[in-house]
């Protein structure tokens, strides 16, 4: 082992060191010391990770469930929305038909109270028409002269049909 | 032999700072998605529940539109048999009357002792009659 002579010390060649000229991959080679006895062994330091990444990780696929349900029950609160409001218009439309409906009904309830007081009124005359008619269909085809049918048939007329 | 070990500069110190306001932010972030995620839970679970509300109403007032439906259609029917029915006994009691309408005149007359009223009021209700 011989040092060196201070003045001829070696100077690495810059490209040797240079990383640009390193192919991928591949560490560098280790300096060689000028008097070309290799260094020790040292170990190569740690690779620099920088402070652990784990709570970064786990926040943002915590923000993305998240998100993930608020996307999703958005989406189900705007189409439970949707349907409520296409079931209140139904609605609305089969309340203002149930509206229409009970006029109608008021309506017709009115005209049957009216029909069915002229059919009471028709059905009393029909009553009265029909005894006056019978009796004096009965009068007069009896035989001309005085018989108690012809008396009877008399009466009824007589009693009946002025109330026509 | 061993003075002339080289020094490998060590690395600089990570950016502690900035991975910091990384998780910061997250969390922030991460808080207000999960508010964002009750709400609309909230949100949902209301509009179910006056969904359902809904549904019932219009259940109700479906049954009631087709029974008021159904008390116009009975109604109208009677009405209808009703008038029917009107129409039947006024063509009854036009037939009636033109026998009743001269026998009514002669009984009139015949209780006011008019004579001369009670020979045409007889004679058409012979003819009618």
């Amino acid at each position: 082992m011989t040092t060196p002579e201070p003045d001829r010390l070696f100077t690495p060649p810059p490209l040797m060191t240079s990383p640009a000229l390193t192919p991928p991959g591949l560490t560098p080679p280790p300096p060689t010391p000028p008097n070309g006895v290799p260094l020790p062994y040292q170990a190569a330091p740690p690779p620099t990770t920088g402070p652990s990444r784990a709570p970064v990780v786990a926040l943002s696929a915590l923000a993305a469930v998240f998100a993930l349900v608020a996307g999703l029950f958005t989406a189900l609160y705007l189409g439970e929305r949707t349907d409520r409001d296409t079931i209140a218009s139904t609605r609305a439309d089969q309340e203002r038909t149930l509206a229409n409906v009970t006029g109608r009904q008021e309506q017709a309830d009115a005209t049957l109270e009216t029909n069915r007081s002229r059919e009471s009124t028709l059905t009393t005359q029909h009553d009265l028409l029909t005894q006056c008619v019978e009796a004096a269909k009965g009068y007069f085809a009896l035989p001309p002269g005085q018989t108690p049918e012809s008396s009877r048939l008399f009466r009824v007329m007589y009693d009946v049909c002025p109330q026509i | 032999m061993t003075d002339h070990v080289l020094s490998i500069p060590s690395p600089p110190a990570p950016p502690r700072p900035r991975s910091r306001v990384a998780v910061v932010l997250l969390s922030l972030l991460v808080v207000l998605l999960l508010g964002a995620s009750v709400l609309t839970i909230v949100l949902f679970v209301g509009a179910k529940e006056e969904h359902g509300l809904e549904v019932q109403r219009l259940d109700r007032t479906s049954r009631s539109l087709t029974d008021a439906e159904g008390r116009l259609a009975e109604t109208e029917q009677t009405n209808d048999t009703v008038t029917d029915r009107i129409a039947t006994l006024e063509a009854a009691n036009a037939e009636l009357h033109k026998c009743a309408d001269p026998a009514k005149e002669s009984i009139i007359a015949a209780r006011s002792d008019d004579e001369e009223a009670l020979r045409p009021a007889v004679r058409r209700a012979a003819e009618n009659c």
